[in-house]
């Protein structure tokens, strides 16, 4: 028997790159987890501002000493990056976990269009995500320590909202790559954990020399040049950005290779 | 249409899938049938591109899967009840399937419609029943109006109004010129929907035939005859190389010629008989017979002796 092939009486518009954006978009709105990482990024941000600031002016004898606007961005991210950690390996790992990526691999067959499209709309929250940090760091300051004891500059602006979205951008890619290599929830946060946290805290109980050379390259130590302008590391700020990009590169290009290479 | 051509598959030294070939041809409901293990489900992962074939191809219309423009408006399929991400509801699941593809998002709307799950959009899926979920996935596999789909057993925790609604739907599409391709192990579902069948064991394709086809071609299906004559028939047609069985009485069961041609032997061999009759197999007798030597997960020694045609090939 022979019978023509049935045509689609869908008439597709668009596809492709812009259509996998558009999906990743929809989906990542669609779930509540998103919505309690930002919310728990923005709790704990807001709590360790306060915190971190020095003393109430009135306490101080004689004058206070003047914050930069982006004093305090570094606390401020250490503790609600991990939320966006999380935040960063969902999308795909939550995947793995449900069996939902079988549809999106459907959908989007090219896995690196898949994976560009992940990394697009993470990436652009992320990045957000760690703009907003920054504002809201310098709104506590001025709200709780007063305005006219905060210093803008430009460099404070540049590294508090500037580096604090690159920052942010650069760690949650990170976490989607090792998302796309070990295709775990629970694998990826801990090795995040691990490299972000885990490896400067045991260099500094056991203060191995190889081991404190090796910390100094983490993204946690990397951004205290970036953030706060640290000077004491053996690279240069540039540096240090081209660091954390790198970061990001080598473990998207590691999920990638698992992607391309690996069965779904 | 689906092409296979020398699709294999292995994983270390374990072949999956071992040189598949066969076309799966628009206009007719094709059933996918094979033991657990056959590879099945691996050759249906490797035309969506899933899964890389060690080698040979699986080609869409023309096409590897992967070089799809808008593969939802091309292939349809549904691999199993979980589909979908348990905290997305029915609403965006489908939305976002339609965006990637550059679907109208009205589409979505007529699907939802269309399997019947327009008063629980907004839910979440993790409170889906597992029938709520294949009605999911069917509404997946057709927003874009694919002239392709694939169902790996569809019917799995549908109840009996799902199942007759699912065999209509698999009927009027393969009836709009659509290439329908259904794995299942339910072998009165596929006698109930099939028109061809594809058997595979081990990995290996076993049959590709129209379904009358595989039934008649089962040494179940054979003439039964009654004749004063019968030992002295027996013999004649035995000597003709047919498969002869009798009862020790006036009965026969002849094997390998079709009735007419018994009709003529018995005539020239000058027997008078009383009956002469078709005894057609079941496709579960015909498929059990087709796939005893490869089913993947025999129970090595049967416990206690039974009558079931697994047991006298």
């Amino acid at each position: 028997m022979t019978t023509t092939p049935r045509a689609s009486g869908v008439a597709p518009r668009g596809s492709g790159f812009v259509g996998a954006v558009a999906a990743e978009w929809t989906k990542l709105w669609g779930l509540r987890s998103t919505w309690l990482c930002l919310a728990a990024t923005v709790v704990m941000a807001a709590g360790v501002a306060v915190l971190g600031i020095p003393r109430s002016p009135n306490g101080f004898e004689g004058d206070p000493p003047i914050l930069d606007a982006n004093s305090n961005i570094q606390a401020v991210m250490l503790l609600a990056q991990f939320a966006m950690v999380a935040l960063a390996a969902l999308p795909l790992t939550g995947e793995y976990a449900t069996g939902a990526i079988r549809t999106t691999l459907t959908c989007v067959p090219r896995r690196a269009t898949m994976l560009l499209a992940k990394v697009t709309v993470g990436g652009a929250v992320a990045a957000l995500t760690g703009i907003v940090m920054g504002l809201l760091n310098m709104g506590v300051i001025a709200a709780l320590y007063g305005p006219q004891y905060m210093e803008i500059t430009a460099e404070g602006l540049g590294r508090g909202l500037l580096g604090a979205g690159f920052y942010l951008l650069t760690i949650s890619l990170f976490v989607l790559g090792l998302g796309a290599i070990l295709r775990s929830t629970a694998g990826a946060i801990t090795t995040a954990i691990g490299v972000i946290v885990g490896i400067p805290l045991l260099s500094q109980i056991i203060g191995n020399e190889t081991l404190t050379e090796i910390s100094n390259y983490t993204p946690t130590q990397v951004s205290g040049v970036v953030l706060s302008g640290v000077t004491a590391m053996p690279y240069s700020l540039g540096s240090a950005l081209l660091l954390l990009l790198g970061w990001a590169i080598v473990a998207l290009a590691g999920g990638y290779a698992v992607l391309r290479y690996r069965d779904a | 249409m689906i092409a296979l051509r020398g699709l294999t598959k292995r994983y270390g030294t374990k072949v999956a899938v071992d040189g598949l070939t066969c076309d799966i041809e628009p206009g007719k409901v094709t059933g996918f049938l094979g033991p657990n293990g056959a590879g099945k489900s691996t050759t249906m992962r490797m035309i969506l591109g899933l899964d890389r074939p060690t080698s040979g191809q699986a080609l869409v219309n023309g096409k590897e899967y992967a070089h799809l423009r808008h593969p939802l408006c091309e292939v349809g399929a549904v691999l199993d009840a979980k589909a979908s991400h348990p905290g997305h509801s029915a609403r965006t699941y489908l939305r976002a399937m339609a965006r990637s593809n550059g679907i109208p998002t009205r589409r979505v709307e007529e699907v939802l419609e269309l399997v019947g799950l327009t008063e629980v959009t907004g839910k979440r899926t993790k409170s889906f029943s597992l029938g709520m979920g294949q009605r999911l996935g069917i509404a997946g596999a057709l927003l874009g109006d694919p002239g392709v789909l694939m169902f790996d057993e569809p019917v799995n925790g549908l109840d009996p109004d799902g199942v007759r609604w699912v065999r209509g739907l698999m009927r009027s599409l393969a009836d709009e010129g659509r290439t329908v391709l259904v794995s299942s192990h339910l072998m009165s579902e596929m006698q109930e929907t099939a028109d061809q069948l594809i058997v595979i064991g081990k990995g290996t394709l076993i049959a590709n035939a129209p379904i009358e086809q595989v039934i008649a071609g089962s040494s179940l299906t054979a003439v039964k005859l009654r004749s004063p004559q019968a030992d002295a028939l027996a013999r004649d047609l035995a000597a003709r190389g047919l498969g002869v069985e009798g009862d020790g009485g006036d009965e026969l069961i002849v094997t390998g010629a079709t009735i007419e041609r018994v009709g003529e032997l018995a005539h020239a061999a000058g027997a008078v008989l009383h009956e002469l009759s078709m005894r057609a197999a079941s496709l579960e007798q015909a498929y059990m017979e087709l796939t005893a030597t490869s089913v993947e997960y025999a129970t090595p020694t049967s416990p206690t002796p039974d009558d079931s045609p697994k047991a006298q090939v």
